[in-house]
């Protein structure tokens, strides 16, 4: 039934308008993705105020078109002058640019499109198939285990996006849930730390938030960096060769698969799928040492999995409303502001969206495999302009974004509040990733864990909250992320593997 | 920024997160009303967030006692070396950034947009780009133009 719903849905995508709109979007989100400084994440959260007053049906089908673009976009910057244009593309500098040195810039251009395209359809797959699946077991989840779905999803986003300090990724986590209790209660509608102020009383406007948070450090940054701004490479072929994707089909089917994994991970995003599965591929392959000199095996890696993190990363926010990545997150707010209910409900409420925003996924991939094979030489020109001439217009495009929803000054100024907020936090190493899912998920934490103790003196009792199965398993999950970071827990965990391994006698022998 | 760097903002940090915290938690206990009609003191406004600063005042001390290990609490403030901080160029052009936004963000409403937009366009350019003023200036009233007719015509979007 998924699949005819799809080409249902495909078609009455297929009208000049759409279509016109589709390629725009696409073309706009790949801009954004190669110019260093503009994120995917910055791009939905731009696009989400700008379109706000279109139709529900465009703004979601743009803001798809966008992410999709964007992900796919920082292959180019990484490949041609060294550096990525979106974190999500961090990875595919380690052998884009080495392959465009090697005089190879347009076949890296190809590999990483078309790797981009397949990851993308992987990613498509999940999201077309798993979700609904996904979606039914979510209509078992009570207050009780959204509360545990809330810090789970906080958690462990601060372990995999702070990998090197968790400690600060956590902070930054529950600080975002603290943020979102700003304002008027859910329940007894009492206003919280608003001060007296009116424009605090119906709570901080997310996109602002998230477009101060993910805009303004950008431009901080650029205007108070002086880089040097390397000159794009010149391109020759980009049409890849079909062999060489036949002989990686092994890698980017793994490569595909993790991204779609850690995409359905709260808040983890496609900087982390990429690393992760140019990692597996290292190990994988059979030639481990070209990684990094211009290996195409890590290249394919890197953005079939980025790409189809995409994909992974919507499944949470159309099942759970638990967004899968930052960008995924922002797309999920403009679902809100446009009056859809992503969750467990969606189901039941309209069934068939899933299908749709897959449709709007499947052309969007599509849109971003003919511009991105299409059209090259003349695009990159843009990775020429001055960041000192494109910043200040990011930052005028920040402020417009953010006043655009509510016509309120006062979110411009929660948009450089937040900026400012967002600057120190990246630089003393606090990740964004997990404050912005806070900020999403705080909402959910506060109404669910404050009805569970309501329903409790009800004539209920608490000990759903730790005894309902799914409650169980995500208290495991979120204990054990935490405890899995104790140096002393991995120094016994190392010892009782080793201790394991000598008594069952197949340990490595020194030589 | 090196370890040691790192130790000592540290150190800062999770002073002034235990001080928010701490904050929070006898703000919500002193202003915040109880509402005993609910039944359970758990379901009033203020319990999620005290719950919530608790845990990051936890985790604030770990990161205290953490640098503190790591000597991060050994800050010597002098007025030499905060004065050679300003006035390094990284510091000075992150200043002038962000005081070009709050100038931006003070004006709006108060001038029209066009002009305040061309404003701030004209001095960023001049300013980090280092060009000719007349080219700034010929750049920035071209682009507040270009942004006032698409977001207003094209994307319907009311401009501040």
């Amino acid at each position: 039934m998924g699949p005819i719903i799809i080409l249902q849905e495909l078609f009455k995508l297929m009208t000049p308008e759409k279509l016109w709109e589709i390629f725009w979007s696409t073309q706009l989100g790949i801009i954004v993705g190669m110019l260093p400084g503009l994120t995917a994440t910055m791009g939905i959260a731009l696009l989400t105020g700008l379109t706000f007053q279109w139709a529900t049906g465009d703004a979601i089908l743009i803001l798809i078109c966008i992410y999709v673009g964007a992900i796919y976009g920082g292959s180019r910057s990484a490949i041609l002058i060294n550096v990525p244009g979106t974190p999500a593309a961090a990875a595919t500098v380690f052998d884009g640019y080495p392959l465009a040195r090697s005089g190879r810039a347009g076949e890296a251009i190809g590999l990483a499109t078309t790797a981009s395209f397949l990851g993308s359809m992987i990613g498509l797959f999940f999201l077309s198939f798993f979700t609904p699946w996904l979606g039914q077991i979510a209509l078992e989840f009570r207050s009780y285990e959204f509360v545990w779905l809330s810090l789970f999803g906080v958690i462990i986003c601060g372990n995999l996006t702070a990998p090197k300090d968790p400690l600060k990724g956590w902070i930054s986590g529950i600080a975002g849930l603290f943020i979102a209790m700003i304002g008027m209660d859910v329940i007894q509608a009492y206003p919280r730390f608003t001060f007296g102020s009116i424009e605090l009383s119906g709570g901080l406007a997310l996109i602002p938030a998230l477009v101060g948070l993910y805009g303004v450090p950008e431009v901080l940054s650029a205007l108070s960096e002086i880089k040097k701004q390397e000159k794009a490479m010149q391109i020759k072929r980009v049409i890849p060769r079909l062999k060489e994707l036949w002989n990686n089909r092994r890698n980017i089917v793994r490569s595909g698969i993790i991204g779609v994994i850690i995409g359905a991970i709260p808040g983890v995003g496609e900087n982390i799928a990429a690393y992760v599965a140019y990692d597996f591929a290292h190990r994988a392959s059979k030639t481990p040492e070209k990684f990094g000199k211009g290996s195409e095996e890590g290249l394919i890696a890197a953005e079939t999995a980025n790409n189809a993190c995409v994909g992974g990363a919507i499944i949470p926010v159309l099942a759970l409303a638990v967004p899968g990545s930052p960008p995924a997150a922002v797309l999920m707010a403009a679902m809100w502001l446009h009056g859809m209910r992503p969750g467990p409900l969606l189901m039941i409420e309209t069934p068939n969206y899933v299908y749709e925003v897959s449709a709007m996924f499947l052309i969007a991939t599509f849109a971003m495999l003919v511009l991105g094979l299409c059209m090259v030489r003349t695009m990159v020109k843009v990775l020429n302009i001055k960041t000192a001439f494109l910043m200040p217009i990011v930052f005028i495009l920040c402020a417009i974004g953010s006043f655009a929803i509510s016509g309120r000054t006062f979110d411009i100024l929660v948009m450089l509040i937040f900026g400012v907020i967002g600057y120190l936090m990246r630089k003393y190493e606090y990740a964004d990733a997990p404050f912005i899912l806070g900020l999403i998920l705080g909402d959910m934490l506060d109404e669910n864990l404050r009805r569970s103790f309501l329903l409790a003196s009800g004539g209920g009792s608490i000990a759903p909250l730790f005894t309902r199965p799914i409650c169980v398993v995500l208290i495991a999950l979120t204990l054990l992320t935490v405890i899995a970071r104790n140096p002393h827990f991995k120094s016994l965990m190392s010892e009782t593997r080793e201790t394991v391994t000598r008594s069952l006698g197949f340990g490595r022998k020194k030589t | 920024m090196d370890q040691k760097q790192m130790a000592k903002a540290d150190f800062v940090t999770a002073i002034l997160l235990i001080l928010t915290c701490l904050f929070i938690m006898m703000y919500v206990f002193l202003a915040f009303p109880r509402f005993p009609e609910w039944g359970t003191i758990f379901a009033n406004p203020g319990f999620v967030p005290v719950l919530l600063a608790f845990t990051v005042l936890l985790m604030s001390l770990n990161l205290l006692v953490r640098s503190l290990r790591r000597q991060g609490h050994q800050i010597r403030i002098t007025r030499d070396g905060l004065m050679n901080s300003l006035r390094a160029n990284k510091s000075i052009r992150f200043l002038t950034c962000l005081g070009l936004f709050v100038l931006y963000y003070l004006l709006l409403g108060r001038i029209p947009f066009l002009i305040d937009t061309t404003l701030y366009l004209f001095l960023s350019f001049l300013i980090f780009g280092r060009g000719k003023w007349f080219v700034a200036l010929l750049i920035a009233v071209a682009t507040s133009y270009s942004v006032d007719i698409i977001f207003t015509r094209i994307f319907l979007v009311p401009l501040p």
